[in-house]
């Protein structure tokens, strides 16, 4: 593989969707970023375990290079097996779905919240 | 709980050894700005934060820390394999040699070992969000010092990606602090502690 494309595979996309992850954290809201987010996400885990004999199919071939050079009106393909294999994260939305409305990655409760959350209240 | 993935986030593949600048570099490992105080300090300060999106940030910008902690690791273990004891002396890290031979250990370019005294836990949102957007330009200095003693072009490459993520890491922690006053109650006139004074 060129040394390019295993940069692209290994360290660029993989890096994109983590910086887009930053951002959504304070712009929630943002449903170009999330969308964008999606498509990396689908994309990025299949080029990154392809070496592997996991099944990683359809969702990676169209969106590799598609996602970093224009963003369409598709419904972005999301597995949430192959975001669990990429950074062990939840996938936000169900396969075949279309990208949901908000980053739900901040929203409450988070493990160490108890009833200091809002638990019986 | 976390997940470790068997890369780093940024590659690292040092040619040359120079055990002289592994021990500059060694600060941003376990010193004062390095990346062990800037994961702590943020993992720390996650449960007393009043809004999702600064738990959200703070866990994630945190994890990137641990990533980066791995990544200077691997430059002062690159930097410094294969040396004999006298290649070190001649580097003037003999006394580094011999406590730690040629492991990575965790101290500041002048030998303190870290201590959790080179992070702050306030408790209060806005005071802690100010110390790290601080952190974050301490360690993009601590950086671009690192960059003016370096004439590798290998090392050069992964100081100017940490850099670089530093001053992210800075606008991430400036809009935390915007969302967090913009949510104060609107009764407190003097941003009184929002995490404590309910
Ligand atoms: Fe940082």
């Amino acid at each position: 593989m060129a040394g390019n494309q295993h940069m692209l595979r290994d360290y660029s996309l993989p890096f994109a969707a983590w910086e887009l992850r930053l951002y959504l954290n304070s712009h929630p809201n943002d449903r170009c970023a999330l969308r964008l987010y999606h498509q990396l996400l689908a994309s990025a885990p299949c080029a990154t375990y392809a070496h592997t004999d996991l099944n990683c199919s359809s969702c990676c071939d169209q969106h590799v290079f598609g996602a970093l050079s224009h963003m369409d009106d598709a419904a972005c393909p999301c597995s949430s097996n192959l975001s669990d294999l990429m950074n062990g994260w939840d996938c936000a939305c169900d396969q075949g779905d279309c990208c949901p409305l908000r980053w739900d990655w901040v929203e409450d409760p988070w493990p160490w919240d108890g009833c200091c959350g809002s638990c019986g209240n | 709980m976390w997940i470790y993935k068997k890369q780093l986030q940024f590659p690292v593949n040092i040619r040359e050894t120079n055990p002289r600048l592994a021990k500059a570099i060694i600060s941003q490992f376990g010193g004062p700005d390095g990346e062990l105080a800037a994961s702590m300090r943020y993992l720390a300060q996650r449960y007393h934060m009043p809004h999702p999106e600064a738990k959200a940030m703070l866990t994630d910008i945190g994890t990137e820390e641990l990533a980066h902690l791995e990544i200077v690791g691997s430059v002062v273990r690159q930097l410094t394999c294969r040396l004999t004891a006298d290649q070190m002396k001649a580097a003037g890290m003999d006394d580094y040699f011999v406590d730690h031979t040629t492991g990575v250990y965790l101290q500041s370019a002048a030998g303190h070992p870290f201590t959790s005294a080179y992070l702050q836990v306030k408790g209060d949102p806005i005071t802690d969000l100010h110390e790290n957007m601080a952190a974050e330009q301490k360690a993009r200095a601590t950086y671009e010092n690192i960059l003016r003693l370096s004439d590798s072009p290998d090392v050069n490459e992964v100081m100017k990606f940490l850099r670089a993520r530093e001053i992210v890491h800075y606008q991430r922690f400036g809009e935390l602090l915007r969302i967090v006053q913009d949510r104060l109650d609107s009764k407190n006139f003097y941003a009184f502690n929002p995490a404590f004074d309910q």
